[in-house]
Order: structure tokens, then C-alpha cells, then sequence
């Protein structure tokens, strides 16, 4: 069998090919292994989201915008005849992380946590209320 | 006697190279395809109506989840349709910020189609060098706005935010980078014997039936048809940067292929050219009927804590209306058509999308085509099946 012009032009353009490949070679690697290392999320992430019950001025803005209504919120009157939050819950199953609720709040209650490990077990276990929504989300690792 | 007949198979819709949930019922003579039906609605969210219930700015969210691969370009079509409908427009520097996130969008979503293009036809390796490069955009879309696939960045009147320190060093970083990438694509691809077989001469779309079916975007290039709307109606800063429109000749799967590789150059040249005459200023419009007030204010100056209540609650209420804005997004001409009726809601919101209509030739491409080459015809023709269904 004789070799033709055509095959040492695919010859030409295979090697040229792996030569694309080889240089990647010797190239710092990329990718990181994740569990055990982790990257740092940018000062801007949106992930999970966390409200300050100390700032919370239960005006229910977040409730009426939230384009998928993840936030509920029961207000009533405090002790001293003033409004406040009674119970306050963020579904995170529902949450699609726009952005939305921490952008309008008028008094900065709501903001997106670095945190984006969220898978959970059980459904009610992405539904976050009252304490569960300040401070670091309990992490449940695979079992 | 001998008698054939004619064997029906369905191709999806839990099929990795349909790039979604899309079925394709094809009935086949042998190795050849004789009719295709595609069988859509199974991603179907009903966006259309939901708009119908939700203010103009509750509804951008959501367009994010239309094109998912290139959620800024949906945001921009239909920032500026609301725009247009409330006869607004964003400031300098927003209308460059814009700009230079919609391209950087273009060229990740291209190197989608072209990975996964790749990965379908056994290039297994190209999939591996874009999705690496895709993710040092989506690591300047995190820094810009916190999000990574689904931004949700620009508002009426404006963006949310400004380019944080340190990202047009990183960006620039890129666009050295960037071009030389693009090299290693092509000397993976674009003279290898293997790919020219497999896509040269394959679903043959020509210029008068890309125009009859109306194709948009790279696909309708391809076919050498000169058509792109950041040229012809030049939106933003279109018409303050110089870029080339890459033509194809033939219409086939390899032309449409250099378009997107030719288009990811193109737009690194524009964002280039924006960022040097990327102006100060502020990046939101400063107008009470749109705008939300400076949260620094809050509470002691009390008219502007009504106005940011009135705007979230009540919403912003344009005229009497309706309206039309396409914008060239990677996949083809996005379109909103808006119809206010007066109200803060829109009385109707239709959505042309350019995966949808560019689908419809599928059926004509893959008659009498070979059964292998389905799959390099359909990514040929990149649709995302999130904007198919809606």
C-alpha cells in the first residue's frame, strides 16, 4: 500500500493535534481536587441567604418582591406595641440566589453568605427559619 | 418477496447530544433519515404568562433562565426593551459595562457549542480547553456581580454594580490569553481530517432557506447571509466600536463552526476597544420614577424611604404601549414584544427566541441526511433548549 499526498497530510495534522496536547502537558494544572481543597468564593458570591433578626425592620419588602417567593414572614406586635417578626423563613430550595431581596432591603438585614454547599437529605432540611438563618449553616456531610 | 419498511427511532429527550431535553421522532430508510418531527414543550415554565403577574423589574430574574448559557445577553434584551418602553436610557459608563459582560457571555456560550460540538463528534479534548477557559469568565462574572451562571446584573436605567477593583487587570489578563486559546481550538479542529469529514458538506442550509425560515445569528451567517444587528441597529456602543461580521460561504455544519470561532475573536476585539474608552461616572440612572434611592439616606430622609417602597410595591407604570427590541445574543435575534396596557404588570410579553426559530429548519436540514450525522447537525445548530421551551 502506497502512501499518497492525502496521507501524510493527515499524518501531518494528527500530530499537530497531539502536539496541542503534549505542550498542555507541561502546563500548571487547572482543576483542584475539591473536597479536600476548596476555592475561595469572590467578596460578591451569592450563596446561601443570611438575615440579622437585630436589624430586621419587619417591613415584609423582601416577601412581596421576591420573584419566587421563597421568604415568609409572620409580623405581630412586640411588647412594647411595636412591629416585629414573629417567625421568618427562606426556603433555599426554592431560593434561585438573584439577589433580588438583598438589593432592596432598606436596612441591610439580608445578605448572601460565601456558603454554597446546600444539598441536604430531607426536603425541610433546606428550609431555613428563625435561628437556622444567622451564622453558619450546619454542613451535612455524605453519609 | 422481499418487503422493507420503514423503522422509526427517538432520539432523546434523556440524550447527552440533544444538549437537553429535547425528542426527536425520526423515521429512517436504512441509515437514512426520511422525516423528523421534533417534539418540544418538555422544558416548558410558561415564562410568557408569569411575566404577566410580576413587576418589569421582578421579571429579569427570570429572564436569566431563558438562554442559560449566555444569561447577561438575556438581561440586556430585556433591560433595553423596558427601556425603550419607558423611554429611558442607562448611562455611559452602564451602556459600556454592559457591553464588555454580553460579550465576554458571547464568547463563553461559544465555547459551549464548540465543546460540547466537539465532545459529540469524539473531540473529546477541545471540551476540556473550553470549559478551562469558559471558567476564567465565568470567574470574572463571579467577581462582577457574585453569580456565575444566571447573573441577574443590569436593571432599568442601569447596571447593579461597577467593576469591582482588580477586574479590568484580570480582564485584560484574559484578553492577552484569550486569542492564543482560540489557536489551540483551531489546530485541534479546524484542519484535522477527522472533524473536516464529519462536518464539511453536512446539513446544507442555503441563504434563501435560512432566510425563509428565519434563522438568526451564526447560523443564518453562516448560509453568507450579512446580518447582525449590533451592525445593522446598533444598540449600546455598537456603532463606537469597530468589528467584522464573519460571513460563511457554503451553509454547511463547518462554516457555521468558523463563524462562532471567528465571532469569539471579533469579541474580544470589541471588548478591547471598550475598555479603552470605557468612561467614568455613575453606572445607575438617576430618575425617581425608575430608580430605587441611595439606601445610605435610610431612614432620616423619609420621601426618598416612600419613593423606595412606592417603586417595589406599587412598581413603575409606563404608557399605553407596546413595543418590539431585538438584540443579536450568541444564539440569534432575542426579541421582546411588550404590550402596557398602563398598569406596573405587562398586559402581554412575548418572547421571539432565536433557539426556537432556528430549530424549525431541523426537519428539512436532516431529510436524507445520515443517521450519525443528526447529532453534528443539531449542535451545528446550538439550541438551548431552556429558550426553546420557555
Amino acid at each position: 500500500m502506497a502512501l499518497g499526498l492525502k496521507d501524510i497530510g493527515l499524518a501531518m495534522e494528527l500530530i499537530r493535534g497531539i502536539g496541542v496536547t503534549v505542550r498542555h502537558f507541561f502546563q500548571p494544572t487547572v482543576t483542584i481536587h475539591y473536597p479536600k481543597q476548596r476555592r475561595e468564593p469572590y467578596p460578591r458570591f451569592r450563596g446561601l441567604v443570611r438575615w440579622d433578626k437585630e436589624k430586621c425592620a419587619a417591613c415584609v419588602l423582601c416577601a412581596h418582591y421576591c420573584p419566587v417567593k421563597a421568604i415568609q414572614i409572620v409580623t405581630g406586635e412586640g411588647k412594647e406595641g411595636q412591629k416585629e417578626v414573629l417567625y421568618y423563613q427562606i426556603d433555599a430550595a426554592r431560593c434561585m440566589y438573584c439577589g433580588l431581596c438583598s438589593e432592596i432591603c432598606p436596612v441591610g438585614a439580608l445578605s448572601h453568605s460565601p456558603y454554597y454547599e446546600l444539598a441536604v437529605y430531607e426536603r425541610q432540611d433546606a428550609v431555613y427559619a428563625q435561628e437556622r438563618l444567622a451564622g453558619e449553616p450546619p454542613i451535612i456531610r455524605y453519609r | 418477496m422481499i418487503t422493507t419498511q420503514e423503522f422509526h427511532v427517538n432520539l432523546g429527550p434523556q440524550h447527552p447530544s440533544t444538549h437537553g431535553v429535547l425528542k426527536l421522532n425520526l423515521v429512517l430508510d436504512g441509515e437514512y433519515i426520511v422525516d423528523c418531527e421534533p417534539v418540544l414543550g418538555q422544558l416548558h415554565r410558561g415564562m410568557e404568562k408569569m411575566a404577566e403577574g410580576m413587576h418589569y423589574g421582578q421579571f429579569i430574574p427570570l429572564t436569566d433562565r431563558l438562554d442559560y448559557l449566555a444569561s447577561a445577553a438575556n438581561n440586556l434584551a430585556y433591560v433595553l426593551a423596558v427601556e425603550k418602553l419607558m423611554g429611558v436610557e442607562a448611562p455611559e459608563r452602564a451602556k459600556y459595562i454592559r457591553v464588555i459582560i454580553t460579550e465576554l457571555q458571547r464568547i463563553a456560550s461559544h465555547l459551549v457549542a464548540i465543546g460540547t460540538w466537539g465532545l459529540d463528534l469524539g473531540a473529546w479534548t477541545v471540551m476540556l480547553y473550553t470549559f478551562r477557559d469558559r471558567e476564567m469568565v465565568l470567574d470574572l462574572f463571579e467577581m462582577y456581580c457574585g453569580a456565575r451562571l444566571t447573573l441577574n446584573c443590569f436593571r432599568v436605567g442601569g447596571t447593579t454594580y461597577d467593576f469591582p477593583p482588580g477586574f479590568i487587570e484580570k480582564l485584560k489578563e484574559f484578553l492577552d490569553v484569550f486569542p492564543r486559546r482560540v489557536d489551540d481550538y483551531e489546530a485541534l479542529l479546524t484542519r484535522n481530517p477527522i472533524w473536516l469529514s464529519r462536518t464539511k458538506d453536512v446539513g446544507v442550509i442555503s441563504a434563501e432557506d435560512a432566510v425563509a425560515y428565519g434563522l438568526t445569528g451564526p447560523n443564518l451567517r453562516a448560509s453568507g447571509v450579512n446580518w447582525d444587528i449590533r451592525r445593522v441597529y446598533p444598540y449600546e456602543i455598537y456603532d463606537r466600536v469597530e468589528f467584522d461580521v464573519p460571513l460563511g460561504s457554503r451553509g454547511d455544519a463547518f462554516d457555521r463552526y468558523m463563524v462562532r470561532i471567528q465571532e469569539m475573536r471579533q469579541s474580544c476585539r470589541i471588548i478591547k476597544q471598550a475598555l479603552e474608552q470605557l468612561p467614568p461616572g455613575e453606572v445607575m440612572l438617576d430618575l425617581p420614577t425608575i430608580s430605587l434611592p441611595d439606601k445610605r439616606q435610610f431612614p432620616n430622609n423619609f420621601p426618598a424611604v416612600v419613593r423606595h417602597f412606592h417603586l417595589l410595591v406599587q412598581g413603575y407604570a409606563p404608557q399605553e404601549k407596546e413595543i418590539y427590541l431585538g438584540v443579536e445574543n450568541p444564539k440569534g435575534e432575542l426579541g421582546f414584544y411588550i404590550v402596557s396596557d398602563g398598569s406596573a404588570y405587562p398586559y402581554r410579553l412575548k418572547i421571539r427566541a432565536p433557539s426556537f426559530i432556528n430549530l424549525q429548519i431541523l426537519p428539512k436540514v436532516l431529510k436524507g441526511a445520515l443517521l450519525a450525522d443528526v447529532v453534528c447537525i443539531l449542535a451545528s445548530l446550538d439550541p438551548v433548549l431552556g429558550e426553546v421551551d420557555r
